[in-house]
């Protein structure tokens, strides 16, 4: 325990050097980092937003480490979004109206910020279920 | 890492510490702890009384969550500690210090090593805190999600847990944390997450305390001395990011606040004041994780045999165990309540959905099953991995075959079936979940943990009557101890 302790504070000490967002770059990846900021300036705190997942979300947590990340952001989780019938939730009702914002996941799993209509469309691009 | 960083951790700490130690002063029953017992209990009556507070002001008196609301919460322990302290150093009530035995090279030389690590492991936990973003799963899925919710609506009640539709991972899972997290960012006045890790990282020093003063009360001070070294051995504990002090994860909190009320409600002859504290501690449990309502359940019912039994025995601590247990039962009650009321209007989604495909009949057949076996190997896998536990779980039954506590003498069976309390929970889940051995993967430390203080008091237990087989040892106790023995005090 001793080892290990003196081994946490030595490493402590190279990370103290860093700033927030440089620390955020090394643990989670600079392109992710940097997708999160620009959603976060986009979209105003109080907003709700479409959330889907990739289709390996629950094995990797994507879904949920973003919506920490986005917090307070208010998300509502998208399930399926096939058979013409437009964005899903889990239930299988109509995603609200009134929500215009989307986040899905862009090139090399980033999040990515568009309408919804512009998401909707990008979904059926890729042909996905 | 910025003096601004520093400085609202340092506020932040304050503000739980302050509120904390206030109480301690107001209460009589901490007229006797050591420094390190109230340093500990501070800790956690200050997170418990803030938290509790939050809760009932903004549910119940729908007051906003804001920087105003955490200093309306912090300040009537503040202020009645300070008149506290000023009123006994005006009657120099202070207490004496008690008659010093003779120093002894080793005594003092084990004191100063279990000093030394602990700061070590501590420092080594805070310094982790204060440089690294959260990254532990609970952390970042359940607890500090709601605390921004919360924060952001400004209410326990926020829009965003109720609306059906909305994605938010246990949104039925109490909020004492979430709020304690809030409490922390406000005395900052920060939104930096990583003040947030400290609060969640002092609980690792406040364990140690606990661990000191419950070792003291119940088996002397050598033997809290050699429990409280055992604790900083077990390299889970402090550093293990899914559930260990490190991460944001909420099992550590539950395990100080139910281990806290225990210590207090099982103490020999209980003042009103601790059942009050007790009941705080208890309260924190009940509204800090789902476990915590069983843990609770035992504690009080312990507490309510120990009275019954002097009672019928006619020991004269009867009286003053049933009232300690009635405030805290009634203070218990309250947070219940609270709990119901604030839930009642939620939608439970996105959870495991125990409690609505719960039913007795399917309970009984599955507490039958043979699914709890096939966990077995992985939670004596995890138990006799020293990157998890180290020796500890190598050594405590060695200790127990070597020097079983005496089971009839208490406190020892109140322990054993405190103890027991998380592990039943355990038995009791996996058996009715398909997937038994993944979820003691990733539960079964945990609620090894929600346990230690009891399970750690029983090994006190066991050191203390290991050092007596040893006649030097035996001789030094005798002489330098200054505690009752336990039957005594359990008068």
């Amino acid at each position: 325990m001793v080892y290990r302790s003196v081994r946490i504070l030595s490493n402590a000490g190279r990370w103290a050097r860093r700033t927030p967002v440089e620390a955020r770059r090394r643990a989670f990846g600079a392109a992710y980092v940097a997708a999160v900021e620009a959603i976060r300036r986009e979209l105003p705190e109080d907003a709700w937003y479409l959330l889907v997942p990739p289709k390996n979300s629950e094995e990797t947590g994507w879904a949920v480490w973003l919506r920490h990340d986005l917090a307070p952001r208010r998300p509502i989780l998208i399930e399926s979004w096939a058979g013409g019938r437009g964005l899903r939730t889990v239930d299988g009702a109509a995603a609200p109206r009134w929500v215009r914002w989307t986040v899905l996941p862009g090139d090399g799993g980033a999040p990515l910020l568009l309408t919804r209509e512009e998401a909707l469309a990008r979904l059926r691009a890729r042909g996905g279920s | 890492m910025t003096a601004e960083l520093l400085t609202g951790a340092l506020a932040a700490a304050s503000l739980f510490l302050g509120a904390g130690l206030g109480l301690t002063l107001c209460l009589p029953g901490f007229a006797t702890a050591g420094l390190a017992g109230r340093l500990g209990f501070a800790w956690l009556l200050g997170v418990a009384w803030i938290g509790l507070f939050l809760y009932a002001a903004s549910h119940v008196a729908h007051l906003p969550l804001d920087g105003p609301l955490v200093f309306l919460a912090a300040f009537p322990p503040l202020a009645a500690g300070l008149a506290a302290a000023v009123r006994l150093l005006v009657l120099r009530r202070w207490r004496a210090p008690a008659p010093r035995a003779a120093r002894r090279p080793l005594r003092t030389l084990g004191w100063v090593a279990l000093s030394l690590f602990a700061v070590l492991v501590s420092s080594a936990v805070l310094a982790h805190a204060l440089t690294h973003p959260l990254e532990d799963w609970d952390g970042r899925m359940t607890w500090t999600a709601q605390a921004m919710f919360v924060r952001d609506a400004g209410t326990v009640d926020a829009a965003v847990l109720r609306f059906p539709k909305s994605f938010v991972s246990h949104p039925r899972y109490p909020l004492l944390m979430p709020l304690a997290q809030i409490a922390a960012l406000e005395a900052a006045g920060s939104d930096d997450e990583r003040i947030v890790r400290v609060l969640y990282a002092l609980f690792f020093p406040a364990l140690v305390l606990l661990i000191l003063e419950a070792g003291r009360r119940w088996a002397g001070s050598r033997a809290a001395l050699l429990t409280a070294l055992a604790l900083l051995t077990i390299p889970w504990i402090p550093f293990d990011l899914e559930g260990g002090a490190i991460g944001a994860y909420s099992d550590l909190p539950l395990a100080c606040f139910f281990g806290g009320g225990l210590l207090l409600l099982l103490r020999g002859r209980p003042r009103a004041t601790d059942g009050v504290a007790a009941g705080l501690l208890l309260a924190a449990a009940l509204l800090t994780k789902n476990e915590g309502l069983p843990e609770v359940l035992i504690a009080l019912a312990l507490a309510a045999l120990s009275a019954g039994l002097a009672l019928v025995r006619r020991r004269r601590a009867g009286r003053s165990r049933a009232l300690a247990t009635a405030l805290a039962g009634v203070l218990c009650l309250a947070a219940l309540w609270l709990l119901v009321s604030w839930r009642s209007a939620i939608p439970n989604r996105y959870d495991e959905l125990y409690f609505e495909t719960f039913s007795l009949a399917s309970y009984a057949r599955n507490l039958a099953s043979p699914r709890p076996f096939t966990t077995i190997p992985v939670i004596a896998l995890r138990m006799l991995n020293r990157r998890l536990w180290d020796l500890f779980w190598w050594l405590a039954p060695v200790l127990f075959v070597a020097a079983a506590p005496a089971f009839r003498r208490p406190p020892t069976a109140y322990l054993a079936a405190a103890a027991a309390v998380p592990l039943l929970v355990a038995w009791s889940a996996y058996a009715q979940v398909p997937a038994a051995a993944y979820y003691a993967t990733v539960t079964w430390d945990r609620l090894l943990l929600q346990g230690c203080v009891p399970v750690l008091g029983l090994f006190a237990v066991g050191v203390r009557r290991l050092l007596h087989h040893f006649p030097r040892a035996r001789r030094i106790s005798a002489s330098t101890s200054g505690f009752p023995s336990i039957r005594s005090r359990w008068g």
